[in-house]
């Protein structure tokens, strides 16, 4: 929870007209110069919250908090929030210096005060000397800079990102993603970041908001997200992850694949159905023969696949099949004993997310 | 030849027979005159007279056939004012008419195009749904409407009727029993606005309506109210298609003849009606082509006007209206 609280959203709900709820009720307290992501898949409202917040949609519930005055009812041209939208929306007409001057030049702010204030965020944005070129000129990668730019000459103190970087590839991308960083923590801006690839949600922010549905599942920093899912959807959303199904024998002990491991979770009751998230590069392959980890379950690689940095396998234990990383590769039809540290292994609560439930829908959808 | 080519044929076909030889007959009709073939009178040698034409062929009767000479008699009778008169009106009816269409077609096309604005398509569907009339039709009923015994008058009569007060405020002013609206320039101009007026909406529509939404909200985003955000992103985008219904409705408001003849009862005479009367009633069809390559003239050069602005405010690709 920041401290410096620029932005506070409260119980925000969008119902459209068709009847569909976009939001149920999401709170989330946004600190100054946070860099604050929103990820989720295509349909869970993360774009509806940023346009609420730009003021682009009407929200039929709830509070948009700025500085602690409630900006629900102001139109967007009259909030101090700017936004990059996803195919930047630039002004074709106008080329790039006229596009960053945009709203300057609505203020009726000095020309030349101005002129220079625009060629300091095109060379903060990479762009030095773009200023005459046409937009239909530039590649994907420089509009979305222009985009960039055209916002923060604003000096907004909320800057919205809506999947800017999603028409770059993978190269850009990544260049993208330290600049926009570099300027996030230069600008002293706020940055609320839209984005369905959850590796650039872990890369860049502060915070995550993971969501789904119209909800925030968990909030966190990246490594809370990543290492302690709170779900399992939140765990098979944010990088590769084995979701078993298990029983919580008792507090610091759990069953699933047909053995018991210690465990360092606890609440959940006796005997109770559990999720249990197995990260691929904390499931260790060990010998089968090997006395040591004797009571560990015995499997065997289906397949082996040379990933660069480490090989991925995958191991089939009884019924199910876990994905493993590791540096060590170790060829198909080897048996295996699998070893996983009682660290790391996140015990959840059942959900809809949960492999027998989605199994069930499976079946039923056959 | 290419499979691609053979395709073109049918329509090279087409543009030949259907506007390069007309257009070609225009202009040979414009530059000639019709003349009395030249031939001498003669006589035989049995003493009977006789006519020689130049090409030496002798006939006894005397030669009633005309020829067309190439002349430019009909260009120096074209610069005449009479006629000048009558194509400076039609300009300027016509140019009023545009005028007017975009000031009523614009706002609709905006009003139309808006975000909220529920079932567009009916509405566009109630504003084309009159054009599928006769253009005849229309045109009539307005005459049904505004002729001296017409419905308006009648139902201003019965006002007056009703109510002395305004009976007594309309003969203080000089306004007769009976209210002539019809044969006059501006029932001309009533005739033309409504029936060019969808041709001004049609193309702005269409424009306003594919403009990316995601332009106005990021104006707004940069602090643009609605008023501002629709001069510097809505007004500019929207350009080619008031451009592209000023042409729709200039060029037939121009070369009209039967609005003229029908609201303006013969007393308003326009270019078109003198085009119209040289192949009627005047049947010197030399001089109506002379005419018609005239207006040619003028409405291209009025096109030719409007690219120029189009492309220029392409290559300045700015708005100076702020």
């Amino acid at each position: 929870m920041p401290n410096n609280t620029i932005l506070s959203i409260r119980d925000l709900r969008v119902v459209f007209e068709d009847g569909f709820t976009a939001l149920g009720g999401v709170s989330i307290d946004i600190g100054q110069n946070e860099f604050v992501t929103l990820l989720g898949p295509s349909g869970c409202g993360k774009t509806t919250l940023l346009r609420c917040i730009g003021g682009f949609e009407r929200p039929t519930g709830g509070e948009i908090l700025y500085k602690g005055e409630n900006i629900i009812p102001l139109p967007p041209y009259k909030r101090n929030i700017n936004t990059v939208f996803q195919r930047y929306a630039l002004f074709p007409h106008l080329n790039v210096a006229q596009n960053v001057s945009f709203g300057p030049d609505l203020r009726r702010e000095d020309k030349k005060k101005t002129a220079d204030e625009v060629a300091r965020m095109l060379a903060l944005v990479g762009l030095a000397g773009f200023e005459k070129r046409r937009i239909s000129s530039l590649s994907g990668g420089q509009q979305q800079r222009v985009a960039i730019a055209r916002a923060l000459i604003n000096r907004p103190d909320v800057l919205l990102l809506d999947e800017p970087l999603g028409a770059l590839d993978l190269k850009l991308r990544r260049e993208m993603q330290l600049e926009l960083k570099r300027i996030q923590r230069e600008s002293g801006i706020t940055f609320i970041f839209v984005t369905h690839d959850q590796e650039e949600a872990l890369t860049m922010s502060d915070r995550v908001a993971v969501m789904r549905a119209g909800k925030i599942l968990q909030l966190g920093t990246p490594e809370d997200i990543y290492n302690e899912p709170q779900s399992a959807f939140v765990a098979d959303f944010i990088g590769d992850s084995n979701i078993l199904a298990g029983t919580m024998v008792h507090d610091g002990l759990v069953r699933f694949l047909g053995c018991t491991f210690p465990c360092v979770d606890a609440g959940f009751g006796n005997e109770a159905d559990v999720d249990i998230v197995l990260r691929p590069e904390d499931v260790k392959l060990r010998p089968e023969g090997e006395a040591a980890a004797a009571q560990m379950p015995c499997g065997e690689v289906e397949s082996l696949l040379f990933k660069g940095v480490h090989y991925e396998m995958k191991v089939r234990v009884g019924d199910s099949v876990l994905l493993v990383h590791s540096t060590h590769a170790r060829p198909v039809g080897t048996r295996v004993r699998l070893n996983v540290a009682p660290e790391d292994i996140q015990v959840m609560h059942k959900s809809d997310c949960s492999p027998d439930v989605l199994k069930k829908h499976a079946q039923r959808a056959v | 030849m290419g499979k691609n080519k053979a395709l073109v044929v049918p329509f090279a076909l087409w543009a030949v027979i259907f506007i390069v030889v007309p257009l070609c007959l225009i202009v040979w009709y414009g530059v000639t005159v019709e003349v009395p073939v030249a031939y001498t009178e003669i006589t035989l040698e049995d003493g009977t007279p006789a006519y020689q034409l130049e090409d030496g062929t002798v006939t006894a009767e005397r030669p009633w056939q005309k020829k067309a000479v190439v002349s430019f008699d009909n260009f120096r009778r074209m610069l005449e004012p009479t006629y000048l008169k009558l194509l400076v009106r039609s300009l300027r009816i016509a140019l009023i008419t545009t005028l007017i269409c975009l000031l009523l077609g614009y706002p609709v096309a905006l009003i139309l195009s808006g975000r909220d604005f529920k079932h567009p398509a009916l509405w566009l569907m109630l504003i084309i749904l009159p054009m599928w009339m006769n253009f005849l039709l229309r045109t009539y009923s307005w005459m049904s409407i505004l002729e001296n015994s017409g419905i308006l008058n009648s139902w201003i009569s019965a006002l007056r009727e009703a109510v002395p007060a305004i009976d007594t405020w309309l003969t203080d002013r000089g306004v007769g029993k009976r209210i002539i609206f019809l044969y006059n320039e501006n029932a001309v101009i009533l005739g033309m606005v409504y029936n060019y007026l969808s041709f001004m909406i049609m193309p702005i529509y269409t424009v306003i309506e594919k403009t990316d939404r995601s332009l106005l909200e990021a104006a707004a985003d940069l602090g643009a109210s609605p008023v501002k955000s629709f001069l510097r992103v809505t007004l500019p985008y929207s350009l080619p298609g008031v451009l592209e219904g000023v042409t729709m409705v200039f060029v037939p408001a121009v070369t009209t003849f039967v609005i003229s003849q029908l609201m303006g009862g013969g007393k308003v005479p326009l270019i078109g009606d003198i085009i119209q009367n040289q192949f009627g009633k005047s049947s010197d069809w030399h001089f109506g082509a002379t005419l018609s390559l005239l207006v040619m003239v003028v409405v291209l050069a009025f096109m030719g006007a409007l690219r120029h602005m189009d492309r220029e405010d392409e290559a300045r690709k700015e708005v100076r209206i702020l």
